[in-house]
């Protein structure tokens, strides 16, 4: 149950969930529902919602600040900022998945751009010694089909696409600091990226 | 600097864009229906990769989220009338009936746009609700952008090719209301581009109108709209 739960796409699992329900009556409601309730100040759903997404938040938040103890912070932010938010959620625009992370990543990275302007010299040892992109997956992942899936995707990717993709996204760079970090021309990392993430559009059937 | 701007819904998407550029992507691309559908695509194919990272979360999280939850307020819903302006009559004949009513009680006191406050914030306050006006056959030509924020109470005003309304005279910016209108503040471009952002009430709007008025703030438009919401 909770594999389908949080599947690689929110919304096509949340469609998987609402036809389990009708087999299952003792089934919990979807995440849409939940956040129907929690966008009324529900805590209950929260809590609920908080039990299918931990590993999706607390994972990218891991993976983006690399320290389990600022993950956990990062987290617990990301969560608190979609509490705050959950009234203004619309159920009909896109996965609650996505919507999670998608603030969960920009709460890292905006954790990572301030630690990186007060410890300049630390965090770019970090960065430097980060060895991408055949590591992409860490040991603790929960769900491996997911996990394959896009490491399949991504290997699709030219070396300099995906090496770019990553740097970017896992890593919390900017373009401009990929740029840097690769010695290579902004433009062509820019380019990299947008040429890599079409492909992986395409290769991992996210097209609406 | 806009065939530029097309390019970076990629990496904006990952959020890899500094600040600057992030703002500026933000104001261009709800108005860019390819760049609009891009950031879609591409932010499902990093939620992607973001479930490829799903890892436990240490136990004591929940109770801690749980525990901040309970003290923190959530956001209140949003209106209908914010996010569709669905009015099909025009802004130009709402204002030009709205002139023969009789308008809001009050004083309208004219603020200029307060500086202090980015457009950045209120463009991205959870709640902004993005507007683009159309120019009226009245204007040469121009381009305005619409943010609201109903919870900051604050709306900024981005735009640029706009000709200078003259001395003495400043852009002013209306709500269209159900029953008339109402004055939401006064801007002034700089080389023809502005942005900046208005203090505003809290109202029901329907939509926008821009007129040119003395610089002192009028009670009711006593121009032709030069700028009308394009629904």
């Amino acid at each position: 149950m909770r594999d389908e739960i949080v599947g690689r796409r929110g919304t096509m699992s949340e469609m998987k969930l609402r036809l389990l329900r009708f087999a299952d009556p003792d089934a919990p409601p979807d995440l849409g529902e939940l956040m129907v309730r929690a966008g009324k100040g529900d805590e209950q759903s929260f809590g609920q919602i908080y039990d299918e997404l931990s590993a999706l938040v607390y994972g990218v938040a891991l993976r983006v600040v690399r320290n389990p103890g600022i993950a956990e912070e990062v987290a617990q932010e990301a969560f608190v900022e979609m509490w705050r938010v959950a009234p203004r959620f619309d159920t009909t625009r896109g996965s609650v998945h996505g919507w999670a992370s998608t603030i969960t990543h920009r709460k890292a990275v905006d954790r990572v751009r301030s630690e990186q302007a007060r410890s300049d010299r630390e965090d770019r040892d970090h960065v430097r010694s980060y060895e991408a992109p055949t590591d992409i997956v860490i040991d603790t992942i929960e769900r491996a089909e997911n996990r394959s899936e896009v490491l399949d995707a991504l290997d699709t990717l030219t070396d300099a696409q995906r090496e770019a993709v990553t740097l970017a996204y896992f890593g919390g760079n900017t373009y401009r600091e990929v740029a840097a970090l690769l010695d290579t021309p902004e433009g062509t990392v820019k380019t990299r990226i947008r040429d890599g993430l079409i492909k992986l559009r395409d290769q991992l059937g996210t097209v609406q | 600097m806009t065939a530029d701007l097309h390019h970076l819904a990629a990496a904006y998407a990952l959020d890899a864009l500094d600040d600057v550029e992030r703002r500026e992507f933000e104001r261009h691309y709800p108005t860019c229906e390819i760049c609009a559908s891009e950031v879609e695509d591409f932010r499902s194919v990093a939620a992607s990769m973001a479930e490829s990272t799903a890892t436990k979360a240490p136990s004591g999280l929940k109770n801690s989220v749980m525990a901040e939850i309970a003290q923190t307020r959530q956001l209140s819903p949003r209106v209908a009338a914010a996010t569709a302006p669905n009015r099909r009559i025009s802004g130009r004949v709402m204002l030009a009936a709205a002139a023969a009513l009789v308008l809001l009680a009050g004083v309208f006191a004219v603020t200029l746009p307060d500086k202090e406050t980015s457009v950045t914030e209120v463009v991205e306050s959870a709640d902004a609700v993005v507007t683009t006006l159309a120019p009226s056959a009245l204007s040469e030509d121009g381009y305005v952008q619409i943010v609201w924020s109903k919870d900051r109470d604050q709306v900024a005003v981005i735009g640029s090719s706009l000709s200078d309304p003259g001395d003495g005279k400043a852009y002013a910016l209306w709500f269209l209301l159900d029953d008339g209108v109402a004055p939401a503040g006064l801007f002034l471009p700089t080389n023809g581009s502005v942005s900046a952002v208005l203090d505003v009430d809290d109202l029901d709007a329907n939509g926008w109108g821009i007129t040119i008025e003395p610089d002192t703030g009028s009670e009711q438009p006593t121009t032709d709209v030069i700028f009308v919401d394009a629904a």
